[in-house]
């Protein structure tokens, strides 16, 4: 039924209409509705682990991406290839650290394959190239190894340099 | 609100895994190897570590690799690289393209003993494949599970292969029944398999049975149709334990058409070799370059066709199936179509491609029972029945989905469908029921389309359709009009079917009218809206609560509730019935009473044994009707007529009486509720006063005296007086 819409609700309490065709992305929400079965369109899906501003996001992106072909089948012996983003994806994907990374989270909740992806990518991309000590910049993270440590990574780490 | 932002050690490791399994083992190591601690053992441990060698990338091994080499699960070689093997023991995944001689030898059980999944693709023929090939079918590497062998001839057949247990999934290129025979002897665990037919001749007769193998994909390139049948009848005979098949099949054939018209897609072959088959596909792929392009018709219809033969398969070889949906039905299938083929049909969906030829027949079996457990169904196109024998009843039929009817199917679907629950339809014209209304009992959610012009003054008609369903509990009408008909005039005086709600249907707990309107020119929107929303809701309130209990319809009201207890008089050991005394009003002749006397000759004593704090009489009146008087700690009292109930319904409700709390009940039209009740708690007398009040003896002398202002009126007055008297006085 086309325009047949649900009512997802985010961790603070906003309601989204949302089509159910454009919800079904998620594989979550999709399974709910057929297990749950519920098609009544009062009923309320609440997602207790996104929030508002995040879970407007997610419906932009699915809202763009609803009519995508099915993932192909996964093939773990392919080879990995960062570069595919498709440029409106990258226009969406320009935001801040923080709003990606909960952009990922709210994909693997929900469970966008797609979204969950092209999130990752960019993550992927942002980390490629860098040595340890721009990782530690760029992601903010803490460096809980003692000086001798540190010593001897560096010696360790000296083939990775580019020459 | 939350401001913490998140970070990347936020994330937890699986998805931190789903990051990285996007980058090489290159840079995950230049990245992330010694970063931090959590890291460094992330990526030590990681599952999708891949390295993949290409030609053009300078970086080759060099000495300090072996930090991460050793980690490394997946290993990707494109075509002719000289490349060094021994660096990675703990390799599971390994995919070799055009592999040079040189490597390929190196690809021995001691080198990579973790090996569990293998592809390699190669042109050429050389010595080192046949030792591979002997190494994966001889059980050689122990961990194994899955290989891919695709070369471009078929696989060279080696005498001395023994078996192995390990291999679960194959997938290789170029089969004929000899190889077959072969893989199916040295693989007896094989679970999925994937080949091409080689287009040879000659059969191999006696292949031994496989049981394991559940899941076969068979892609097809030959010409001859008939031909291949009898090869793959052959292949499918030993292997009878398959539960999906998949046939892939490109042709580029000028007769396709002729040959697809009486080809009877394996289903013969089917019934007699697989008994446990769950899925069959079968897909026919069409080259571009066809000429059959210019028909695109033809080819969906093909394609159509194509799904229904799938689905007469099915319905021959799978007795349980319980969802059809139909798109387009030939003679054989609608033969086919009944309860001894289908006993377990619960879900039927009938599109309008079905050619109404068909549809008389096939609406004769559902609506006359026809298939018992058939619960849900849709029909796109429904036509009465053409006499009233035709149909019989179809009690488990529950959930009716129909598109355009009018008044005369109505009638006879509530005749034919006793239980149903939930209907849905549309009425495209105004047709009346005229006489002899039906009562149906069982119906309690309808939803009515219209979208005709002519308004409102079908609502004499609509009273009919409600008349026949009195315990209807959710009505929904949706209603489009268009703007420039002159239905907005109507608007201020209609009263929204309201005084046909209130007769008709009195148990109603929710009545939705959506009403769309439709703008085919650029009409004053905005304030033709907000009046007819007004309008709209101010008929809505008027509609007397009893009959409508809630309404949904632009805004969002909260569903109306009664006061419900939250269960917390059971805690502990200090639960005190609330009902003290039941008084219960019999006859001792009248039948209005048989229940309740039934229930005090059976049931009483053992009610009263049970509860010993509660107070029964029983009080005969002649010749009137049974009550219940509960009467209850707090001085409540609920009264409940027990007119012809039966045992088992008073004992329903003396236990409620029972169980409650005995206050009377409300139904409250709005939930008031807060999820952040405020902080100073509740009033009490000592709120906002100074604390020293709790220290301070009572009665206290401060606290009793009386605050007077700086001047009581008596003394203003007095002092008024003075300044008079001395005014006078100068």
């Amino acid at each position: 039924m086309a325009g047949h819409k649900i009512k997802l609700q985010s961790s603070d309490g906003d309601t989204f209409d949302v089509e159910v065709e454009i919800a079904k992305q998620s594989a979550t929400i999709k399974t709910m509705l057929e297990d749950l079965g519920m098609d009544e369109e009062e009923d309320v899906i609440p997602l207790p682990n996104v929030n508002s501003a995040i879970l407007k996001k997610v419906i932009q992106w699915a809202t763009h991406h609803k009519d995508d072909p099915p993932p192909p089948e996964d093939d773990e012996n392919r080879e990995k290839n960062t570069n595919d983003i498709s440029s409106w994806d990258q226009d969406f994907l320009k935001v801040d650290q923080g709003t990606l990374f909960e952009l990922i989270l709210a994909a693997n909740y929900l469970d966008i394959k797609g979204l969950l992806d092209v999130t990752c990518k960019t993550v992927a991309n942002m980390i490629k190239g860098k040595t340890p000590e721009e990782i530690r910049r760029t992601f903010n993270i803490k460096n809980d190894f003692t000086p001798q440590e540190e010593e001897q990574i560096k010696k360790e780490n000296e083939w990775c340099e580019e020459k | 609100m939350n401001t913490h932002k998140s970070q990347l050690e936020d994330l937890p490791n699986e998805l931190l895994s789903e990051i990285l399994r996007n980058l090489d083992a290159r840079d995950v190591f230049r990245a992330f190897y010694q970063v931090n601690s959590r890291f460094n053992e992330l990526i030590q441990s990681f599952q999708h570590l891949q390295l993949t060698f290409h030609m053009n990338s300078n970086n080759f091994l060099k000495t300090n690799d072996e930090i991460f080499s050793f980690y490394v699960y997946t290993l990707i070689i494109s075509p002719w690289i000289n490349f060094n093997l021994q660096n990675f023991p703990r390799v599971r995944r390994l995919r070799l393209d055009n592999p040079l001689p040189k490597v390929l030898e190196q690809l021995q059980p001691n080198i990579m003993p973790h090996l569990e999944y293998l592809s390699v693709f190669y042109t050429y023929n050389m010595y080192e494949m046949v030792i591979l090939h002997e190494n994966v079918f001889s059980n050689r590497f122990v961990n194994l599970k899955s290989c891919e062998l695709y070369e471009k001839q078929t696989l060279i057949t080696i005498p001395h292969w023994t078996q192995s247990p390990s291999l679960q999934v194959l997938k290789t290129e170029y089969i004929d029944s000899t190889i077959f025979k072969i893989i199916l002897g040295a693989c007896p665990n094989l679970y999925f398999f994937k080949f091409y037919l080689y287009p040879t001749n000659g059969m191999t007769t006696d292949i031994p049975l496989h049981n394991n193998l559940k899941h076969m994909i068979i892609e097809l390139q030959d010409v001859d149709w008939y031909y291949d049948d009898n090869t793959i009848n052959a292949f499918l005979k030993s292997v009878p334990k398959l539960e999906q098949l998949e046939i892939h099949r490109r042709f580029y054939s000028q007769h396709m058409r002729e040959n697809i018209k009486d080809y009877d897609w394996f289903s013969l072959i089917i019934k007699h070799r697989l008994p446990i088959l769950r899925r069959f596909r079968f897909y026919f792929h069409l080259s571009k370059e066809e000429k059959l392009i210019g028909c695109i018709d033809e080819n969906i219809q093909i394609q159509i066709e194509l799904i229904n033969t799938k689905l007469e398969d099915k319905l021959s070889c799978f007795p349980n199936i319980h969802r059809i949906l139909l798109d387009y039905v030939t003679d054989d299938l609608i033969t086919q179509f009944n309860s001894q083929v289908l006993p377990c049909l619960e879900y039927l969906s009938v599109s309008h491609k079905v050619s109404p030829f068909y549809m008389p027949d096939l609406r004769g079996k559902i609506f006359s029972n026809g298939f018992p457990n058939l619960k849900s169904c849709y029909i796109s196109r429904m036509k009465p029945a053409y006499t009233l024998r035709e149909w019989t009843r179809s009690p488990s039929l529950r959930f009716l989905r129909l598109n355009d009817i009018d008044a005369s199917i109505y009638t006879s679907i509530l005749l034919a469908c006793p239980n149903l629950y939930y209907l849905k339809f549309r009425l495209p014209e105004r047709s009346k029921i005229e006489s002899n209304i039906v009562l149906h009992s069982n119906l309690k959610r309808l939803l009515i389309n219209l979208n005709h012009d002519e308004w409102p003054w079908d609502d004499n008609f609509l009273d009919g359709y409600l008349a026949c369903v009195p315990n209807l509990e959710k009505l929904r009408i949706n209603r489009s009009v268009s703007v420039d008909s002159n239905v907005m005039n109507f608007l201020q005086h209609y009263d929204w079917l309201l005084s046909t709600i209130s007769k008709r249907l009195l148990v109603i707990d929710r009545f939705e009218f959506d009403f769309n309107v439709k703008r085919t020119n650029g009409f004053t929107e905005n304030r033709f809206n907000s009046r007819l929303m007004s309008q709209f809701l101010r008929r809505i309130t008027s509609l007397p609560i009893q009959s409508i209990r809630s309404f949904h319809s632009f805004d969002d009201v909260t569903p109306a509730k009664y006061i419900s207890t939250r269960l917390k008089n059971g805690v502990g050991s200090r639960y005190v019935c609330q009902l003290q005394r039941l008084t219960i009003q019999v006859c001792k002749e009248f039948r209005t009473s048989f229940g309740t006397r039934d229930w005090i000759a059976n049931d009483l004593t053992k009610f009263a044994r049970e509860h010993p704090y509660v107070v029964v009489y029983v009080q005969p009146r002649r010749h009137r009707a049974p009550n219940i008087v509960g009467e209850y700690l707090t001085g409540d009292r609920q009264w409940i007529p027990l007119s012809n109930c039966d045992r088992e319904k008073v004992n329903w409700w003396i236990h409620s009486l029972l169980t409650q709390k005995g206050d009377p009940q409300w139904r409250l039209l709005k939930q008031m509720h807060t999820d952040s009740p405020s902080v100073q708690g509740i009033w009490t007398p000592f709120t906002n006063k100074p604390i020293d009040r709790i220290t301070r003896m009572y009665p206290d002398k401060d606290l009793t005296e009386m605050e007077y202002p700086h001047i009581t009126a008596t003394q203003q007055i007095q002092e008024l007086f003075e300044q008079e008297k001395l005014n006078k006085t100068s």
